[in-house]
């Protein structure tokens, strides 16, 4: 095959099947600005920022461009530099810069341009921004139409990953807002507060909740005590932020920041997520035998769960009632420290959390499980706010008792990572042939979906993975026109699973790739495999639950029914 | 008067019509504009219950249906009066004062910029760009009746006379 190469700015720059040319320049270290395209949604072509100029002088969009052999673009021509000047003056015009105050500063596109291309005053006096209220109904994100620029980005996600549609671009014109249908608020729609949206909005006008001064105000407090819990996954998207590769885990640099920030004491969230496994597979080997409607889906993810509620409520009895790594750690802290003051923060990756976290069921003996969730994101802001120099911190390990876990528990950041672990736990064999066996049946890989069989025994398991809403539907789907029989889904509502969660620092697809290497070394250095080895697991049960497993380790929601 | 008393209160939206058009169109999502339009016509605008049904029946989110909803003028989510007074803003309109007469309407309906219908049910007035009889201008049309060389006390009396009517009617 006769190598395809295009001439960008004069280079020559080899492609393959990139689907625009504004991919194949990115490919070869050319960056084209862009704001409404993004890899993994359908082209828009909206912003026009991302126009280049082709050899006759004509000026064409590069995310909507297919590459072709031979072809001649330029990327910095004088017209390209002030075609894309007048565009930002034109975005800015009708967007409401309030750069020093707003929490995507630093992180904005418009602004990054903006700088870029040294548009250092408004050229249109009059600015047209929306004066839509702002949108705070929902726990997890905040809509703030007055700076939104229309990329439609959100609209993408929520619809083609998500398959929920929450918003779109309603009205007409220079009214033209982008928002729910009726006039209605976020939590008044099928949205899950999954954060996507957020992650992928490359100006304010979506972001996530953030509670920073709620958690200064109690480490500040000395009659608290303020218990952390830390996600799988916060290991793999926090290095990357303090110039580190992201393809190594930093646990243990990790827990020395959060007792630097004056934590008192620090958890590992994977403890709970061995229990989750313990839990959840208890239940569904029950099934089985019961001959209980299959399949049986996972209940960790509430993204997924919220899901589940507004969109398939008759499949809620078919979740587990195993309660999440966050809800189950939630009520073992309250019966470590029973008579304290305890203050319980949950570091996650995801913002659909700070939903959970609030819900009614999350209450056990008259205490709140879990009283305020923090996404990596905004840990990291409060690393970078104490002055820490995490690059350099020495590594050390979360507290103990309920500070040993398995690499069963670390893999539940990942897509797949629960079912491996489910699966880690049933064939209940610790050898490296029969883990290695399990790794390669089908269950790793970041596909929307997943399906393949295992057999344990005489019994034959067949199981399928979704991450991504709009692929758990899709999975749902088939199941439900019988085209397709499972036993037991996985379901994740971010793409890739919680290492791609909005509550992480937005990430490109190589990043979330990095990630997933760093979770599998994290899994590779726990020596302990399988979750029955939690040498934690007798205190647990026989000290701290006494009897009690079931009722402070299930969360039956309203459309569980009783049973 | 062909047209009926638009029905303000949500429970009287019949679905079972809502389902009749959509059968009509196979459910078909390419054909939301269709089926919205056989709505309206029955109802004269688009009930929220209506459009949220369509958007399950078709398979396509609530927020976009109601997106398309409003990108179109002709389509109108809010409850309209018994009359529907056009009023026509168009050059020749203007020119000939065709401002007073909108004023006027105003005044005498209970309306005004702000609050295009009624509070009794009765009027609805909207400002269209040109109604092709420049001719007679100024020109407003009420339902499907042309009221040609309005003047603010002819507008005056047309709100009454509809009002008479309207009550006789009842």
């Amino acid at each position: 095959m006769v190598e395809k190469k295009m001439i960008i700015d004069g280079i020559e720059c080899p492609f393959t099947d990139e689907r625009n040319v504004l991919e194949v320049a990115r490919n070869n270290g050319i960056d084209i600005p862009s704001l409404c395209y993004c890899e993994n949604l359908s082209i828009y072509g909206g912003c026009r920022l991302c126009l280049v100029e082709n050899d006759r002088g004509g000026m064409d969009a590069a995310c909507s461009m297919q590459p072709r052999n031979g072809l001649v673009v330029h990327t910095h021509s004088k017209k390209v530099i002030e075609s894309r000047r007048t565009t930002l003056q034109l975005l800015m015009s009708s967007h409401r810069a309030e750069c020093l105050t707003c929490e995507q500063s630093g992180r904005c596109k418009l602004q990054d341009y903006a700088h870029r291309y040294n548009v250092v005053e408004p050229r249109f006096k009059e600015n047209t921004y929306s004066r839509e209220r702002l949108d705070v109904s929902s726990p997890c994100i905040t809509r703030d139409p007055s700076k939104c620029i229309l990329c439609g980005l959100c609209v993408r996600m929520c619809s083609e990953v998500q398959n929920i549609g929450a918003i779109d671009f309603t009205k007409r014109g220079k009214k033209v807002i982008v928002a729910p249908g009726f006039g209605k608020m976020l939590s008044e729609t099928g949205c899950v507060g999954c954060g996507q949206c957020a992650a992928v909005c490359p100006t304010g006008a979506i972001i996530i909740n953030r509670q920073i001064p709620e958690m200064w105000q109690m480490l500040n407090d000395p009659s608290k005590k303020v218990v952390v819990q830390v996600a799988p996954s916060v290991r793999v998207g926090i290095a990357e932020e303090f110039g580190m590769p992201a393809d190594e885990p930093v646990t243990g640099k990790l827990v020395t920041a959060l007792r630097r920030l004056g934590v008192d004491v620090v958890y590992d969230t994977n403890v709970t997520a061995d229990l989750t496994i313990m839990e959840e597979s208890a239940e569904f080997l029950e099934k089985i035998k019961t001959g209980a409607k299959l399949p049986m889906f996972t209940s960790c993810c509430p993204g997924w769960i919220q899901h589940v509620e507004k969109a398939h409520p008759h499949l809620m009895p078919q979740v587990s009632t195993a309660g999440s790594p966050m809800e189950m750690l939630g009520a073992l802290i309250r019966q470590e420290f029973k008579n304290e003051d305890v203050y319980s923060v949950a570091i996650m990756p995801c913002t659909a959390k700070k939903f959970e976290a609030k819900r009614p069921e999350l209450e056990k003996d008259g205490k709140r499980l879990i009283d305020l969730v923090l996404t990596t994101d905004e840990l990291i802001r409060l690393i970078k706010a104490a002055g820490i120099d995490f690059k350099n911190l020495p590594d050390s390990e979360p507290d103990s008792p309920l500070g040993d876990y398995t690499g069963a528990g670390v893999i539940f950041g990942v897509t797949g990572g629960v079912t491996e672990a489910v699966i880690r736990r049933v064939l209940d064999d610790a050898s490296p042939d029969t883990l290695k066996s399990i790794a390669e049946c089908g269950v790793r890989g970041l596909d929307g979906i997943k399906a393949f069989t295992v057999t344990a025994g005489d019994l034959s398991i067949r199981i399928a993975v979704a991450n991504g809403l709009a692929n758990a539907d899709r999975l749902i789907e088939k199941v439900e026109s019988g085209e397709e029989q499972f036993d037991f889904i996985e379901v994740m509502a971010c793409p890739n699973g919680c290492i791609g969660g909005g509550g992480q620092p937005p990430a490109s697809n190589a990043r979330k790739r990095e990630r997933v290497t760093a979770i599998f070394k994290a899994d590779e250095a726990c020596e302990l495999k399988i979750p029955q080895q939690n040498p934690d697991l007798d205190y647990i049960y026989n000290e701290l639950l006494k009897g009690r497993a079931h009722e402070l380790l299930h969360i039956h929601y309203p459309g569980h029914g009783h049973s | 008067m062909k047209m009926e008393r638009t029905e303000k209160t949500l429970e009287n939206v019949n679905l079972a019509f809502v389902d009749a058009v959509l059968d009509k169109y196979g459910c078909d999502k390419s054909k939301v504009i269709a089926i919205m339009q056989d709505v309206q016509e029955k109802y004269r605008y688009l009930p929220q219950e209506a459009l949220t049904h369509i958007a399950k029946k078709v398979g396509i989110s609530e927020s976009k249906l109601y997106g398309v909803a409003t990108f179109y003028g002709n389509f109108s989510l809010d409850a309209k009066g018994k009359y529907v007074i056009k009023v026509c803003r168009g050059t020749a309109c203007h020119v000939r004062k065709s401002s007073n007469v909108l004023q006027a309407l105003y005044e005498a309906t209970g309306t005004g910029e702000e609050k295009s219908s009624s509070d009794d049910g009765l009027f609805t007035i909207e400002i269209v760009s040109c109604l092709g009889a420049c001719g007679l201008s100024p020109v407003v049309m009420v339902n499907d009746v042309v009221h040609a060389a309005m003047t603010p006390d002819k507008a005056k009396s047309l709100v009454a006379d509809l009002r008479e009517e309207a009550h006789e009617h009842a």
